[in-house]
């Protein structure tokens, strides 16, 4: 069961069986192919890609097809011949979710991107799997409308690839994740049949709900039906101060809970606040290189070195830190850095936003505001919502130079209901503090509960030993999380790097979920080691 | 030491960068393919340059894909010169003896099929003062363009304009994308001294002008004169001219060259304003935000396909807008338009479309 084939068939073979389906020039085993195709942007690889490995687990090649019809033919040649199938869109995963590790066969599903309709009545879109988010959304804006997904990876991720992981965008609160705009799919098999998901009565079981999060083990999105929105006539975001981060919890929960519904709604932890309020004053690139995580752990030096009193080791050691801008150096005390940031003296940023009518956003602005101010929290004007706005990309911009650090960064997105968010955010703080820098921001809100989002930096050594603290640093903080009834995942998806801890998670359901795949995918073939564990491959 | 190791940080910050620039690149837009993405070529730079991979003829072939239109170092937050880090890259495969592309495809020193100061207005001297320098194999290969340009100086008063022997050379740019430096050099050090003491040299091609106000001075060949595209020569000429407006649903196509690289958007728009019945339509991605047609970087050649695909996108987009004609004042980007377009829509060079009005129906 669930045992993907690890034989082959000679690569001569295999790829003239592929170009017969796609053409020659659509079928490659050329190294550069090869390497790129190997990653995605899972942390660990990018690890070890800096300790001089970029081509870990390479496929057998990686095919490009143009339409649905050499889709299903790809996948009927790779089932006749039981070769592992892994399905592609952007790569721009953080979980090693469209990693082969398997080996087999990549199947990029880019050359799939058109929008076949834009329904002006019904307010409906429907495009194919491949098409980049940017594009999607430029379309739409060009013709008056607007998905309301806009996740940090707009630029370079798929809508299939945003379907097959129940991706969140940053408008969220509002527009819901992915999951709540999508009507129907289209999906290929692993026999390479065709379902179509708007052919069943909506009375019946969901199977778009099904295929939804299912991350290329149950088939191959091709197309999609989803709900757009008319573009926003109007917009106001603004920015709001909370002495504690719990004082900033509970207004955020007021506000969604008094009905209002922000398109954003982020509360920042004290320090990821000195990081977004570096950004506000930042021009340009400068963002990316004086501000941001580097720039703050400047001014957490800053601070305790000149604060009274203040001396010994770890406080000199971070001093020279500072003075050369070495963040991989202050990281290697995270415990230190932890404990510092914990105690600086900052506020706590909120940024809310609305969109809409004009009416309806004053309204709202006007009401949540006065919600705010109620739960103790400071007007810090509207410049700091359109700030955040303008920059909210920036930060996916930074990733790299923290590398450049030698250091490693990586960000977890987990979730659960408000009455347990606090434990939640300790719990997942305490289990990583000793092993890598951490902070976070609260978003993603609803009227029930948030999603938290972690970002921890490490300090990089050869690329065995990170590899082995990027472990351990997961362990601790997904049974953190387990042990404080947070979600595993909230909108990155699962892939490799969480599929162990979906089994605790969904405990018998495994069975159920193992019946579902064994109908489904009977030889195993789709995106094999990934979303729960199988019988091999899950060692990455 | 190698050219590439000057830039290995400019390499890690693109390899370790989750792509954020993916969705502005034409070539990975038509290709679908992550190898090709500017991430996805950094990358493969980045790993030549550790020992990682090695540099094969097979590795120095994807080199080639990218056109250089700097679309993503548009959307780049730290504004990265993949464009340089490439042709560099080029260059240093060239060096190692890696050319999957041989030399000769790039040196362009054809003879012009007819002098066009044979067959058009006799405006040639042997050291003018301002020189008109076509500075693309294709203005050189078929002159029509330029004997319009001479037409057009004829009817609107412009007596100084005038080709000479330096009329006749490319300027090297593909030699330059493709990583022939040296080759590159020695065409620069001929042209420059061609040009001899011309005080204003006028360039029809956008990467020409690239080439001659950004690459020379890079290789010590910087011309003395100063270096204006046609557009910029033409737009004060135009003033006060007698037009009879073209009619019919015109759009415009930024080249890379003009709007990305110098910033030019105003001017080529304006003179178009002075000789169409209407406006101009704009193309959905215009200016800085210009769609590439492949016509540039080598591109055509090394990877024709690639590039055909890109100018049928600008097709499409041509279509979508309701042209029924669309210029651009690049002639690099005027042959594979047209060959795209076919019978479904006209493409042409401005200069064709300025000609028409100035001249009317001797046009």
């Amino acid at each position: 069961m669930l045992r993907p084939a690890v034989t082959r068939l000679p690569q001569a073979h295999l790829i003239a069986g592929l170009a017969a389906i796609v053409g020659p020039t659509r079928v490659s085993t050329e190294l550069p192919d090869l390497v790129a195709y190997s990653a995605d942007f899972w942390p660990k690889l990018q690890i070890w890609k800096l300790g001089g490995d970029p081509e870990r687990y390479p496929p057998d090649c990686v095919v490009w097809p143009s339409t649905e019809a050499e889709v299903q033919g790809v996948v009927s040649f790779c089932a006749e011949h039981a070769i592992p199938l892994i399905p592609y869109g952007g790569g721009s995963g953080v979980c090693g979710g469209t990693v082969p590790i398997s080996g087999g066969v990549v199947v990029d599903l880019k050359r799939l991107r058109s929008i076949v309709a834009i329904d002006r009545d019904s307010h409906t879109v429907t495009a194919e799997g491949g098409i980049l988010g940017q594009h999607l959304e430029d379309r739409l804006a060009a013709a008056g409308f607007t998905l309301g997904h806009f996740p940090s990876s707009i630029m370079c991720s798929t809508l299939g690839g945003w379907l097959a992981t129940r991706s969140g965008g940053q408008f969220s609160s509002r527009y819901g994740k992915i999951e709540d705009m999508v009507l129907s799919l289209r999906v290929v098999l692993a026999d390479g049949s065709v379902l179509d998901t708007a052919d069943r009565s909506t009375g019946d079981p969901d199977w778009t709900q099904l295929l939804v999060g299912s991350e290329g083990t149950l088939g191959f999105i091709t197309q999609a039906t989803l709900r757009v929105h008319a573009a926003p006539a109007s917009r106001h975001f603004r920015g709001f101060k909370f002495h504690t981060l719990y004082d900033g919890l509970t207004a955020m929960r007021l506000v969604m809970q008094a009905g209002l519904e922000p398109v954003v709604l982020r509360l920042y932890d004290p320090f990821d606040s000195m990081v977004a309020l570096g950004k506000q004053d930042a021009p340009g690139d400068g963002a990316a290189e004086a501000h941001g995580m580097r720039g703050a752990i400047e001014r957490l030096s800053h601070w305790a070195t000149t604060r009274p009193g203040a001396a010994g080791g770890f406080t000199r050691r971070l001093r020279r830190a500072a003075r050369t801008k070495a963040i991989a150096a202050a990281l290697s005390v995270p415990s230190v850095v932890n404990k510092l940031a914990q105690a600086v003296p900052s506020q706590c940023l909120l940024i809310i936003g609305f969109e809409g009518p004009d009416e309806a956003v004053q309204r709202s602005a006007w009401r949540s505001r006065q919600i705010l101010l109620d739960a103790d929290g400071t007007d810090a004007g509207s410049h700091v919502g359109e700030t955040w706005l303008a920059k909210r990309h920036a930060v996916s911009f930074k990733q790299a130079r923290i590398y450049q650090t030698g250091s490693f960064v990586d960000t977890m997105e987990v979730a659960t209901t408000w009455d347990r968010l606090p434990q939640l955010y300790e719990s997942v703080r305490r289990a990583v503090s000793p092993h890598a820098f951490i902070m976070a921001h609260f978003s993603h809100a609803y009227r029930e509960g948030c999603s938290i989002y972690f970002t921890f930096a490490a300090h990089r050594s050869n690329a065995e030993r990170s590899a082995g603290l990027y472990d351990t640093i997961w362990d601790a903080a997904l049974l953190a999380t387990q042990a404080a009834g947070g979600t595993t995942s909230h909108h990155h998806g699962v892939g490799i790097s969480k599929k162990h801890a979906m089994v605790a998670e969904h405990g018998e359901m495994l069975r159920a979920w193992r019946a579902l795949k064994d109908a489904m995918d009977p030889q195993g073939i789709l995106n094999p080691g990934k979303l729960f564990p199988d019988n091999a491959g899950g060692g990455a | 030491m190698s050219r590439l190791s000057p830039l290995h940080d400019a390499l890690t910050l693109c390899t370790f960068c989750p792509s954020l620039c993916h969705h502005a690149c034409p070539v990975a837009a038509v290709e679908g393919r992550d190898t090709v993405t500017p991430w996805g070529l950094v990358s493969l730079v980045h790993h030549i340059e550790t020992g990682s991979v090695r540099l094969t003829d097979d590795v120095a072939h994807t080199l080639y894909r990218c056109s250089g239109c700097r679309a993503c170092t548009e959307a780049c937050l730290h504004g990265q010169d993949v464009e340089g880090i490439l042709f560099t890259a080029r260059a240093e495969a060239v060096a190692r003896g890696r050319r999957p592309h041989a030399r000769e495809r790039f040196q362009h020193d054809q003879a012009p099929r007819d002098p066009w100061w044979e067959t058009g207005p006799a405006r040639f001297h042997p050291d003018p003062t301002v020189l008109l320098l076509p500075g693309h194999r294709d203005l050189v290969s078929d002159a029509t363009a330029v004997r319009k340009t001479l037409r057009l100086c004829e009817r609107l008063d412009e007596a100084e304009l005038a080709c000479a022997d330096a009329s006749l050379l490319d300027v090297g740019y593909d030699l330059w994308a493709a990583g022939y430096r040296d080759e590159f050099a020695l065409r620069a050090e001929r042209l420059r001294q061609a040009v001899g003491d011309a005080a204003v040299v006028v360039v029809m091609s956008a990467e020409a002008l690239y080439a001659l106000k950004v690459i020379y001075p890079q290789v010590n060949q910087a011309l003395a004169a100063q270096v204006l595209h046609v557009s910029d020569f033409l737009l004060p000429l135009l003033s006060g001219a007698v037009v009879s407006r073209v009619g019919g649903a015109v759009g415009y196509h930024d080249s890379c060259h003009l709007a990305r690289h110098f910033g030019v958007f105003d001017v080529p728009r304006e003179l178009l304003r002075r000789v169409l019945e209407r406006p101009p339509i704009e193309l959905r991605q215009r200016e800085a935000d210009t769609f590439c047609c492949g016509g540039t970087g080598c591109l055509g050649i090394t990877a024709p396909q690639t590039a055909a695909a890109m100018s049928e996108e600008v097709v499409q987009m041509a279509l979508e807008a309701g042209c029924e004609r669309l210029v651009t004042f690049a002639p690099e980007c005027v042959g594979g338009l047209r060959a795209a377009a076919g019978e479904r829509l006209r493409v042409d060079g401005a200069i064709t479309l300025i000609d028409e009005a100035v001249a009317g129906d001797e046009a």
